[in-house]
């Protein structure tokens, strides 16, 4: 099997897993009790009403008054030829929903990403050359204490104390602040670090046990003996190693980010982005923007870790499609 | 209707008052009257106008928040108070009620009651639509009631699928006298008819904008009431012209809503109170940001990013105690028409002994209302003893006993209660415990929300009190608000619908069992309560818990009769709520209040500085600030 066919296979399966993802959850949709109809039904038996009738009225709103079947084929429809209608909540097409929604969230997500990489896998490589030191240690504590700490309360915290208290940042994200300034990451400081820290670990984690593969090996010392300088050696005989397996990590965080959302940080600082966005679509049932926020991030986590398999092949000539059969 | 979603509410409640800039549907204050920054507009006693006009100056910006986006933008399928908080800045509405019940101007300036039965109503010459819809005319309101209310309300043919057209039954005909002047003649006369959320802030449209879509729709296009939904006009609000104090300018979802002030604003200088609506509204910019993050909103609030958190989104309970003692907020406790309940299930599938009344007023025994009140709301709600506020007009104190204050809260009288009644159910005490035929502890299932920790607590406290003064094990369970009413409160007719009252209490009962119930919120509607029998009898719509009335009590006829009598009406009503109050059906926990907090440079009108009652509010689009702490 050449690469082309595997590529091919590969998309054509990421197709396919998006249409059984999207199915279970148009699925799960149907299933569940619609908060909006129900409020609308207790609302009018206390006025006298028909409560039944609400619920009609509520569905037929939505276009949730025909036979399920109907809805799911229109639904699929919709998503595979990129009509994906307009949204129950927000009374706009789903795209224009997101469109505006995704700068936010590049916004907030994508610098402390980079970020945490960078940080992570520096604190993991020193850690594994400093293995048991105070260093190690330290390195390896405040990694775990990012990880550790909920979200939810450490934002909180942050706020009352930087912003309530101190008055040093603001207390939330305001979009009128011009997006290109830097009065502009004055309001992202805050739900930056708290990303930052909640991210750290897992880069540094992978770093660590990667590059402790390498700390001992026999080129290693044998560099070492030679008199190679420890900058030089980490950076030539660990760290450049221990980059095959952690470039694949590298590859699926920045996929991942591309569609990323922060959903505590994005409720807690008031971001519109996409978390917000989708979890707000969820607890509404609203099917149109619920199966559309779903449906991208499958996609592109398929496709990223098609990306991964790639990437493994053109790093490491070991690695090869070409004698698979499937 | 519950509050219970804290989304979805029933118009008779957001719409007490008109569509104001620093809060629609305010009621109710304590605010700092000493407070030196706040306007001392109570110079009527020195004969100077009041207030002087260089208090009352038009400032750039005031931002506000509510907890939740506004879900609809169709006037017509607005039924939850963030919606209508946002739309009600844009539209005034046909009026308002004041803090006496009484008709106050919005779009409507006069109205006329002939014998209760036709009322007249006229409207202010210089309304105008925007979109080139030109004037509001008479002709509007008789197309609105021909083509939308009525199919509704009579004809059984929602097409345009509105949320809120029961009450607009009553009518028999809405005619166009002349351009200003509209006629309703009521199938009966009803002396609260001005008090009913009939045409009490009802929004329009302009007859020509709907016309089209239903002209189609008598042509047998089902899609016409959707389409009407999705007209871009109706979405950007672009026939709002100058009904309203602000004109829309955008709205981000999720972030904030923004309007700006209505140059052409017709209330403008118009009686009655034509000082104060002089320059009305008195800001450039208003903004309802959206804040889902309880503490961020209260973090806003502390740092002067908000101007106000109005009863729409209001502080929390659990927060008074800290925003007490913020300096710079003045806190209104602004009485609400809510009584939360402790629910007895008397179906099937309940506690059989709650079918005996002696033994649900044991249960109200035990449960100390001031502790609730004072204690786990932090004054922000106080005991409630019938399905009335004490502060109703209908209120009849003569005839309502009381549970669970100073002397009614009786736990040792609730046990002997118990140990008399419950034997011949086959329960009986052995020691602290109350055990059932097997020698087993009696254990029964509290369910109730999980909306906030004061209800939480609430349910904590209920748990206790009846384990430690009734020898009963309670299962408490804590159920997100879809699943409490789908799975608790409705039960399910033979044609799979879910409904309050599905059936009679032997047969219909709810998916999951339950005895007790706290955390219900039902409206006690205190201008018009004569919709009573909705909510209470064996046949009521609303009659989830299955109480049955005694022998020789049914409360559709004991306020049935009554007609246009206000005297027989008052006296009937205090009979039922006296008769609720004894046989306790539900316990009559609390009535909470909505606790808003705004600025201290928010200067509300002199009567609502002076005056705070169920209502207050209604002048809101009147207020001003001293300064403006944003610019």
């Amino acid at each position: 099997m050449n690469m082309k066919w595997y590529i091919s296979r590969r998309v054509l399966w990421a197709v396919f897993a998006t249409f059984i993802i999207l199915t279970f959850t148009f699925g799960l949709l149907l299933i569940s009790p619609n908060p909006e109809a129900s409020a609308a039904a207790f609302s009018a038996a206390t006025e006298g009403g028909d409560p039944e009738e609400a619920r009609e009225r509520v569905a037929e709103i939505r276009g949730e008054d025909r036979p399920w079947h109907e809805q799911y084929v229109d639904f699929m429809v919709s998503m595979f030829t990129l009509d994906w209608g307009n949204s129950f909540t927000y009374h706009e097409p789903v795209v224009d929903t997101i469109l505006r929604a995704y700068p936010y969230s590049v916004a907030l997500v994508v610098p402390p990403t980079i970020a945490a990489i960078i940080a992570g896998f520096a604190i993991g490589v020193y850690s594994s050359t400093h293995q048991y030191s105070l260093g190690d240690f330290l390195g390896t504590s405040f990694a775990f204490f990012g990880l550790s700490l909920p979200n939810f309360w450490f934002a909180i915290m942050l706020m009352m104390v930087f912003s309530v208290y101190l008055g040093w940042l603001p207390v939330r994200y305001d979009t009128s602040v011009e997006f290109w300034s830097l009065e502009h990451i004055r309001y992202l400081i805050l739900p930056w670090f708290v990303i930052w820290t909640g991210a750290i670990a897992s880069e540094m984690r992978y770093a660590r046990a990667e590059t402790l593969e390498y700390v001992n090996a026999a080129w290693t010392k044998t560099a070492r003996a030679k008199g190679l300088d420890e900058t030089t050696l980490t950076y030539r005989h660990i760290f450049r190693p221990a980059l095959i397996p952690l470039i694949t990590i590298v590859i699926g965080d920045l996929v991942g980010i591309i569609f990323a959302t922060a959903l505590v940080v994005e409720v807690i600082f008031t971001v519109p982005g996409l978390g917000l966005i989708s979890y707000q679509a969820l607890v509404r049932q609203d099917t149109p923007l619920v199966l559309v926020t779903i449906m991208i991030p499958v996609f592109i986590a398929i496709i990223g870790n098609l990306l991964q398999d790639v990437a493994y092949t053109m790093l490491d000539p070991r690695i090869s499609y070409e004698e698979r059969d499937a | 209707m519950p509050r219970s979603t804290g989304q979805t509410l029933h118009r008779r409640m957001f719409i007490v008052g008109l569509a104001g800039a620093t809060g629609v549907g305010l009621a109710g204050c304590i605010g700092d009257d000493d407070d030196p920054d706040v306007a001392d507009d109570d110079d009527d006693d020195d004969g100077v106008e009041d207030p002087p006009e260089d208090e009352r100056q038009i400032q750039p910006e005031f931002h506000t928040a509510t907890e939740s986006e506004a879900t609809n933008l169709h006037q017509y399928h607005i039924n939850d108070v963030h919606s209508d908080f946002r739309v009600g800045s844009l539209m005034d509405g046909a009026y308002a009620l004041d803090m006496d019940d009484e008709f106050y101007p919005g779009w409507v300036r006069d109205v006329e009651n002939n014998d209760n039965q036709e009322y007249i109503y006229t409207l202010y010459d210089n309304l105008e639509f925007g979109a080139g819809y030109g004037q509001m005319t008479a002709d509007d309101w008789e197309f609105h009631w021909d083509a939308v209310m009525k199919q509704a309300a009579v004809e059984g043919d929602n097409w345009v699928a509105h949320a809120s057209f029961s009450d607009w039954a009553a009518i028999d005909t809405l005619e166009a006298e002349d351009d200003t002047t509209f006629r309703i003649e009521l199938v009966e006369p009803d002396p609260l008819w001005i008090q009913t959320p009939a045409i009490w802030g009802e929004y329009i449209y302009p007859a020509e904008l709907v016309e089209p879509y239903w002209e189609r729709h008598q042509d047998g296009d089902d899609d016409a009431g959707i389409d009407l939904a999705e007209d871009e006009e109706v979405l950007n609000f672009e026939y709002t012209g100058n009904l309203g104090p602000y004109e829309f300018d955008f709205r981000d979802p999720e972030d904030r809503w923004v309007a700006t002030r209505n140059d052409e604003y017709y209330r403008r200088g118009q009686e009655p109170d034509a000082d104060l609506w002089e320059e009305a509204p008195y800001f450039e910019e208003y903004t309802i940001h959206t804040i889902g993050e309880q503490s961020t909103r209260m973090a806003e609030l502390e740092t002067e990013g908000l101007s106000a958190l109005t009863t729409s989104s209001p502080i929390p309970p659990d927060e008074v105690p800290v925003v007490e003692d913020w300096d710079h907020i003045n806190m209104y406790n602004v009485p609400s028409p809510f009584s939360f309940h402790t629910s007895y299930n008397q179906r099937a599938n309940g506690w059989e002994p709650f079918r005996n009344r002696e033994v649900r007023r044991a249960f109200s025994k035990v449960i100390d209302k001031e502790v609730i009140a004072n204690d786990i709301y932090h004054g922000a709600a106080e005991p409630g003893q019938t399905f009335q506020p004490e502060w109703s007009e209908f209120f009849e104190s003569d005839e309502v006993e009381e549970f669970g204050v100073g002397e009614s809260y009786d736990p040792e009288g609730a046990r002997d209660i118990l140990e008399e009644e419950l034997p011949q159910y086959g329960y009986e005490y052995d020691g602290e415990d109350l055990l059932d035929e097997d020698g087993n502890q009696v254990e029964l299932i509290l369910v109730h929300r999980e909306r906030h920790s004061p209800e939480a607590d609430t349910g904590v406290y209920h748990a206790e009190q009846y384990e430690n003064h009734l020898g009963i094990s309670i299962d408490r369970e804590q159920v997100p608000t879809t699943v409490f009413f789908d799975e608790y409160v409705d039960q399910e007719d033979e044609d799979g619908n879910l409904l309050p009252n599905a059936g009679p209490r032997d047969e219909a009962v709810s998916r999951r069992d339950w005895d007790i119930m706290w955390s219900l919120g039902l409206n006690t509607f205190p201008r018009s309560p004569l919709a009573v029998d909705i909510f209470w009898g064996e046949q009521a719509a609303f009659n989830y818990m299955g109480w049955h009335e005694p022998e020789g009590y049914r409360i559709p006829e004991m306020i049935s009769g009554v007609g246009d009598d206000l005297d027989a009406m008052r006296e009937a009503l205090g009979e039922v709520f006296g008769l609720l109050s004894r046989e306790q059906p539900v316990n009559f926990t609390i009535y909470t209040f909505d606790m808003a907090g705004y600025h201290e440079t928010v200067v509300p009108s002199p009567e609502e500085q002076d005056r705070v009652e169920f209502g207050w509010g209604y002048l809101g689009t009147t207020w001003h600030k001293t300064d403006d702490p944003f610019a």
